[in-house]
């Protein structure tokens, strides 16, 4: 177990900053996912924290030990950090058992214990008595499990995962995202799990950092990642967000504030500090709902509608801005495009940091 | 936050396992300066001692002699006849076997890069056997009047006809990857705009085959003026004086008093192999296309009605070339003495028995040739597999340098190798105080710098083709530099370094070019001692010989072809 923390770390590669004024506290045991689109620089850090790459500024501390500052670096080696690669990275010419307990040949563990560690990290990913199969001989599935029980078997104090699901088709992602949360619990180290898919972050992270050209744009809870996005960025990262211009009127009561949405007053929960005049809102496809005529509703147009199998997406225009479009997603009958409907708005969010322009 | 910076413990500076990546550096950097790079540092300096403008000058003077110029002008002549011959030969093959639908591929291909496993002089001897007075090919009924009474061979024409076919595979094998590496969908566009066949491969193909095509010709021209097996079969006795040759004949007949005269001889013929060299990496540099392939190559257009006359062409032109030579070799091998036809009733295996039972200086060499090149190979392979290491997995810029330093003693001319290294270790060695030229040793080392490029070309290739990610998982683990290269990248570079020995060995076994003059009494190789059979007159001897070597060598490639299965893409040379 380790508290991990970064402080202004930055790294440069062509002149460009991949990962810039980076700093981020990570706590003993805590699963953080950095969450991103590729070329984000999540790769990066990870590799940063790996000690594979080498920072320009900035420094990086395991239990307040500084493992990476510009001048000195700790070599990979030498970090105890257990690391599970996209490709598996599983050695073709040892056995499951020689993959799984070479760290501990390593250290000079002698036979027995090793041979009993190597047990239990195979019971523990589900992989009794796979010690001696070989490694192409196994699926893709197994070999993940494989590359987890070597990470699990060398006890490390905080463990980088590179996109490990990458590689797995969707059933057994599902099946591996337990697998990891197991590994988790029984390990109780500290994970740094990078992905590009929202999905998998907010079902196994206790944190999840999203980061966007080098830099952290927010880190929180799955659910407040969700509920409170900061920027436009996380807001339409994040759970298919679509951006809406409101004017805020009166001050905010219990986390709800009195909005304008073209033309149309509703409530939307904003920060305490959210002053009145005009501010950016997020808004879900599933606070949106078709409503009777008339009263609290915002008179649309129908643009397109597109099935989704178990609901439609369906894209409408209010009429006071047609040149605007929101999504929303309809069980049932889809509507007719062209049909004018009316819109209720259950929730919405008001960014706190609005996107420039 | 940076202000931050400052707190914390600073728990690093104890990196000594840093020290033992620096050591091993430092160990495979003095092997390569001192086996590739002093050596050839040691010729410049013989000639260029007393500065630049009296080394120009004693150039000069050496070249001014007529035996010089006329062994300039006829190494130029004959290797661009050669070159020509290579290029028509490699580029129509690499066509046929990458654009047609000509069957049995992999054969036809076995066939054509024959000559890469088979040594110069064991072609040309070959060669000679086919169509010299003594060739079965005369048995044949109707041909008998065609029987020549001199070897037509012996000559310029000969050596531009074996030398074309011995250079052909390089052209072959550069056109033939550039055509592996074109992604299928351009001809497929050419054809989809409207072009036949023909038109595309014109209009398309041939236009991004021609930089590769270049860069194969350079190959084979250098490889040419550098050749000295065949010159010194066909064009000693057939008075065609080469470079090489003229550099071997004065050293042999004057001895190390004529060392400074063929050192600047040999720098001449250096300054040829380097022009074609730099002709070489600058075509490809600036004028190969990256195409990116997506998806397959070609699968190749149906000859269609063309398809018989032109199997049957190429099979009988394969016969000729490739299959011929080696039966006329063999039979002259199994005739009693030089003169006598062979027939059911002269046949036997005598010669073949004496050679390595009542021969002394044929086993001697088998002995001495197995030794230097199974040592060779171990070496090179020792050495290529940390240097690969350090190159691809830890991106050191000086294991870079050593690489391309390694390069040197091999696309150099072999001659120029060996009047490097009887400059080098013709002078006592500093502490031993004893000289090394007269050795065996000297063979050593001269092979230990000729065929490092040799064993490293695939260990490199291979070891960029491990996954990364293979070693950094080890690293993670805790594993040392030492001990990563020890457990994960070793026992998975393997088979590549396996080859890469084989190859060695095969370069090694039956070497002449180098081993010309460095040979000793007592110490003689198996290719010098083929030479010397032959110049003795007693061709019989020296094809009995050529025909174990033969053997051997179509042996170990058969080995390597069934280990090739498992190996990573570009460890061999050739792939079928």
């Amino acid at each position: 177990m380790a508290d991990v923390s970064l402080r202004g770390v930055r790294r440069e590669a062509g002149g460009r900053a991949i990962v810039d004024d980076l700093s981020l506290e990570i706590a003993h045991g805590e699963c953080l996912a950095l969450l991103g689109p590729s070329g984000c620089g999540k790769t990066t850090l990870l590799r940063l924290l790996a000690g594979f790459e080498t920072l320009h500024a900035g420094e990086i501390m395991f239990d307040g030990k500084i493992v990476a500052a510009p001048e000195r670096q700790l070599a990979p080696e030498e970090r105890r950090v257990g690391m599970v690669f996209q490709s598996y990275a599983l050695w073709p010419h040892l056995d499951v058992a020689g993959n799984v307990g070479y760290a501990l040949k390593v250290q000079k563990l002698p036979k027995p214990e090793r041979e009993k560690r190597v047990a239990e990290a195979l019971e523990t990913v589900g992989l009794p008595g796979f010690d001696k199969r070989r490694v192409q001989s196994l699926s893709g599935g197994q070999r993940q499990r494989v590359a987890l029980a070597r990470c699990l078997a060398m006890r490390p104090r905080l463990v980088l995962l590179d996109e490990p699901l990458a590689n797995l088709d969707a059933h057994l992602r599902e099946t591996m995202i337990d697998e990891f949360r197991r590994f988790h619990a029984a390990s109780g180290a500290t994970l740094i799990y990078v992905t590009h898919d929202q999905a998998e972050a907010m079902a196994l992270a206790d944190r999840i950092a999203v980061m966007d050209n080098g830099r952290l744009r927010q880190v929180d809870t799955p659910d407040r990642l969700y509920q409170e996005p900061c920027d436009a960025m996380v807001a339409q990262f994040l759970g298919q967000g679509q951006l809406a211009p409101v004017t805020v009127h009166g001050p905010v009561e219990n986390g709800w504030v009195d909005v304008e949405l073209f033309g149309h007053r509703t409530r939307m929960r904003a920060r305490p500090d959210c002053a009145p005049g005009p501010a950016q809102a997020c808004l879900r496809p599933g606070d949106l709902v078709f409503a009777e005529e008339g009263g609290a509703s915002m008179p649309v147009t129908i643009v397109s509608t597109r099935f989704e199998g178990g609901s439609t997406l369906v894209r409408v225009a209010p009429e006071a801005a047609p040149e605007t479009t929101l999504n929303l997603r309809v069980g049932g009958r889809a509507p007719m495009i062209g049909e004018r409907r009316s819109l209720a708005i259950s929730d919405g969010w008001l960014l706190p940091v609005a996107s420039p322009g | 936050m940076r202000q931050a910076v400052a707190t914390g413990s600073i728990s690093l500076g104890r990196r000594p396992i840093m020290k033992a990546e620096t050591l091993l550096l430092a160990v495979l950097g003095l092997y390569v300066l001192g086996l590739c790079v002093w050596p050839l540092l040691r010729l410049l300096t013989t000639i260029f001692a007393g500065g630049l403008t009296e080394g120009v000058s004693f150039i000069l003077d050496a070249w001014s002699t007529p035996a010089a110029r006329r062994a300039t002008v006829n190494t130029l002549e004959a290797s661009f006849w050669a070159t020509i011959l290579s290029v028509v030969l490699g580029v129509a093959m690499a066509f046929l076997v990458g654009l047609s639908d000509i069957r049995l591929k992999p054969l036809l291909v076995f066939l054509l890069l024959l000559p890469l496993l088979i040594p110069p002089q064991i072609s040309a001897l070959a060669w000679l056997a086919m169509i010299g007075p003594q060739s079965p090919l005369w048995l044949i009924p109707g041909l008998e009047a065609l029987r020549p009474v001199r070897n037509p061979l012996l000559g310029r024409d000969g050596i531009i006809l074996v030398m074309g076919l011995e250079h052909a595979p390089m052209v072959f094998l550069a056109v033939r990857a550039a055509l592996r590496g074109l992604p299928a969908d351009l001809i497929d566009a050419a054809r989809a705009a409207g072009s036949r066949p023909m038109g595309a491969i014109a209009r398309i193909v041939a236009p991004l085959m021609l930089p590769a095509l270049a860069a194969g010709a350079a190959l084979a021209f250098v490889s040419a003026i550098g050749n000295f097996g065949v010159p010194a079969l066909l064009g000693i006795p057939g008075r065609y004086p080469m470079l090489s040759t003229l550099i071997y004949q004065r050293l042999a007949g004057f001895g190390p008093t004529a060392l400074a005269d063929v050192a600047a001889l040999a720098l001449i013929l250096a300054g040829m192999a380097l022009v074609g060299i730099g002709a070489q990496v600058l075509i490809l540099r600036r004028y190969a296309v990256a195409t990116d392939r997506v998806g397959g190559a070609h699968a190749g257009f149906a000859l269609g009605r063309l398809f018989w006359p032109t199997t049957i062409f190429v099979w009988l032109l394969m016969l000729l070339i490739a299959v011929m030579p080696l039966i006329a070799l063999t039979a002259a091998a199994l005739v009693p003495s030089v003169g006598v036809r062979l027939s059911a009733e002269t046949v036997t295996l005598s010669n073949l028995i004496y050679v390595v039972t009542g021969l002394g200086s044929a086993q001697r060499a088998f002995a001495n040739s197995l030794f230097l090149a199974t040592s060779a190979a171990f070496l090179t392979v020792a050495v290529a597999a940390p240097l690969a290491w350090l190159l691809v997995a830890r991106r050191s810029k000086m294991a870079q340098a050593l690489n391309a330093a390694a390069d040197a003693p091999y696309v150099l001319p072999g001659i120029v190798l060996s009047i490097a290294m009887i400059l080098t270790f013709l002078p006592p060695v500093p502490v031993l105080g004893i000289s090394l030229y007269n050795t065996i040793w000297i063979l050593l080392i001269a092979y230990l710098a000729r065929f490092l490029a040799l064993a490293l070309r695939p260990v490199v290739s291979a070891m960029a083709q491990i996954e990364r990610a293979t070693e950094e998982a080890a690293q993670m683990s805790g594993a040392g530099p030492l001990y990563r290269l020890r457990t994960v990248v070793l026992p998975m570079l393997a088979p590549a370094l396996g080859a890469g020995a084989l190859l060695v060995f095969l370069g090694a076994f039956s070497e002449l070019t180098v081993s010309a003059l460095l040979w000793s009494r007592g110490n003689e190789t198996v290719g010098v001692v083929i030479f010397s059979l032959y110049d003795e007159g007693n061709s019989t001897a020296a094809a009995a010989v050529s025909v174990w070597v033969l053997g051997i060598v179509l042996c170990l490639a058969l080995l390597i072809s069934l280990v090739g299965r498992r190996l990573p893409d570009g460890v061999l040379p050739w792939r079928m």
